[in-house]
């Protein structure tokens, strides 16, 4: 079997059918994260075999999501004093937010000023109104919908800037031949036949000095007396009136992609 | 070696034209390790609210004016769920549910799912339906493992995927703020006419009311506040520190 090694102080670099980079244990076979890499997960920095969020779309998207008319509904049964009123009604909405033509439906985030937005972020809040969005995956686009409910006053229309990042799958069939398994040149170095290629960006972990961008580690809500918070990671906090948990927020990484 | 690759003795990169690093050991990328995925189907059943009693309306009148009979009356009961928070760590308690293990040294987990809602909240006041919050049948990348499922003024419910040593759990949470939740019209079980004896009448209506009477307003409901949802779940493990 044909391959090439290389070794920093630090790192090996081993290019073959399984090509791999992994930091060199404390001790021992320096080899081992390369025969057993489930067993040495913390020392794998790449494997050919693995998977890693490759940007194969981004863009950010302005939408408007559409207002939801007050009303007032007085349910007068029995007699007179029998009554119930209900107030607001809810809208639904699906918005195509991004058309990536993948063929499947591929991993995404959607994030709000640098923000990863969680699913059934509150977005427009006010205190008797409020607008929910999630976000899908169809084989063609990624979908925006959002659920806006008024109250006897109407809840206003709202405009949105959405930052959405779509990555491509590893089984993904590649446009033209194959990438190479390991290939660089001065202007170009791809790895894994595209999984990291410098004509795109794969997500990794990021500094204060290349990405402002966030991404929660765990939920980024937490429910009380029928009342949501949201802590988004490393920002701003939106509380339903009447919640009252003491949620601070999920821990958080600055990612770069 | 070429500019966009590169290696020194304690780090390896490639960089873009850009100058950026796409890769570099210094700041790892997110390992997801496909072999290792776990995939299936499983039900989140969540349970009813607890109802907390009930209020009761009653009226009475002439059909056909002050003085004239037959008299009528109605009773309604107006049913009530009271705070609550349910999910592990809450004053109610769901147990998680497993979902499978992953390789030790797994920090990080990528999550898809999709969610069809297979049973839903009988309707609120006898006409409002719980909607879901999501688009069902749709794959969905949660993005920080948790997904809000059904969201109404007070009324939640979510489901978190949970690494929790070595093992991939959903935890279920669901709470509810006082609210009316049941609207119960005894006209048709209760409705009466008759000529009156001794006036005045309501007082006398209202009275027997109060003293559970047969012909009393009704103060027994039921209502089922339960949902089902069943997910199906990719979730790939993986490590990124």
């Amino acid at each position: 079997m044909a391959y090439t090694f290389m070794e920093s102080d630090t790192h090996c670099l081993l290019i073959a059918e399984v090509t791999m980079i992994w930091r060199k244990p404390d001790s021992g076979d320096k080899f081992a994260p390369y025969k057993n890499p489930l067993t040495y997960l913390h020392l794998i920095e790449f494997c050919s075999h693995w998977d890693y969020y490759t940007v194969r779309n981004r863009a950010t998207v302005s939408m408007t999501h559409q207002s939801v008319p007050g009303r007032t509904i007085t349910d007068a049964r029995g007699f007179g004093t029998a009554s119930v009123i209900y107030r607001g009604q809810t809208y639904a909405q699906e918005q195509v937010l991004l058309y990536h033509g993948a063929g499947y439906p591929p991993r995404f985030v959607v994030s709000q000023g640098g923000r990863v937005l969680p699913q059934g972020m509150n977005v427009q809040n006010l205190g008797d109104r409020a607008r929910f969005v999630s976000f899908n995956a169809t084989a063609t686009d990624i979908i925006c919908y959002n659920v806006g409910t008024s109250s006897d006053a109407d809840l206003p229309a709202l405009t949105v800037s959405y930052d959405v990042l779509v990555f491509k799958d590893a089984s993904e069939v590649p446009v033209g031949p194959q990438l190479p398994m390991f290939w660089a040149t001065d202007t170009r170095a791809i790895m894994g036949r595209g999984r990291f290629d410098t004509n795109t960006t794969t997500m990794r972990r990021g500094t204060g000095a290349d990405s402002p961008f966030f991404l929660a580690l765990a939920a980024s809500f937490d429910f009380d007396v029928g009342r949501m918070r949201v802590v988004l990671p490393n920002g701003s906090i939106i509380t339903e009136p009447g919640y009252a948990g003491g949620f601070t927020g999920a821990p958080f990484q600055r990612i770069f992609a | 070696m070429s500019r966009s690759f590169a290696m020194t003795p304690e780090r390896m990169w490639l960089r873009n034209a850009a100058g950026i690093d796409v890769f570099d050991t210094d700041r790892k990328a997110f390992n997801l390790i496909p072999e290792a995925a776990l995939t299936g189907t499983v039900s989140l059943v969540f349970p009813s609210f607890m109802t907390s009693g009930a209020q009761y309306f009653y009226s009475s009148g002439s059909l056909y004016g002050d003085g004239g009979a037959p008299f009528a009356e109605s009773c309604s009961t107006v049913g009530t769920i009271a705070d609550q928070n349910w999910g592990p760590g809450k004053a109610i308690n769901i147990a998680p549910i497993y979902l499978g293990a992953v390789p030790a040294g797994t920090d990080y987990l990528d999550v898809q799912a999709t969610f069809v809602r297979t049973a839903a909240p009988d309707l609120l006041l006898g006409s409002i339906p719980v909607l879901s919050s999501i688009q069902e049948n749709r794959w969905m990348s949660l993005f920080d493992n948790a997904v809000v499922l059904e969201n109404l003024a007070a009324w939640k419910r979510g489901v978190h995927f949970l690494l929790n040593g070595g093992g991939v759990y959903a935890a279920l949470y669901q709470s509810a703020g006082a609210q009316y939740v049941k609207f119960i019209d005894s006209r048709t079980d209760l409705f009466v006419t008759y000529t009156p004896a001794t006036p005045p009448f309501p007082a006398t209506i209202h009275w027997r009311y109060r003293s559970h009477q047969p012909d009393a307003c009704s103060v027994a409901y039921s209502i089922n506040l339960s949902s089902t949802w069943s997910v199906t779940f990719k979730i790939t493990p993986g490590r990124f520190t």
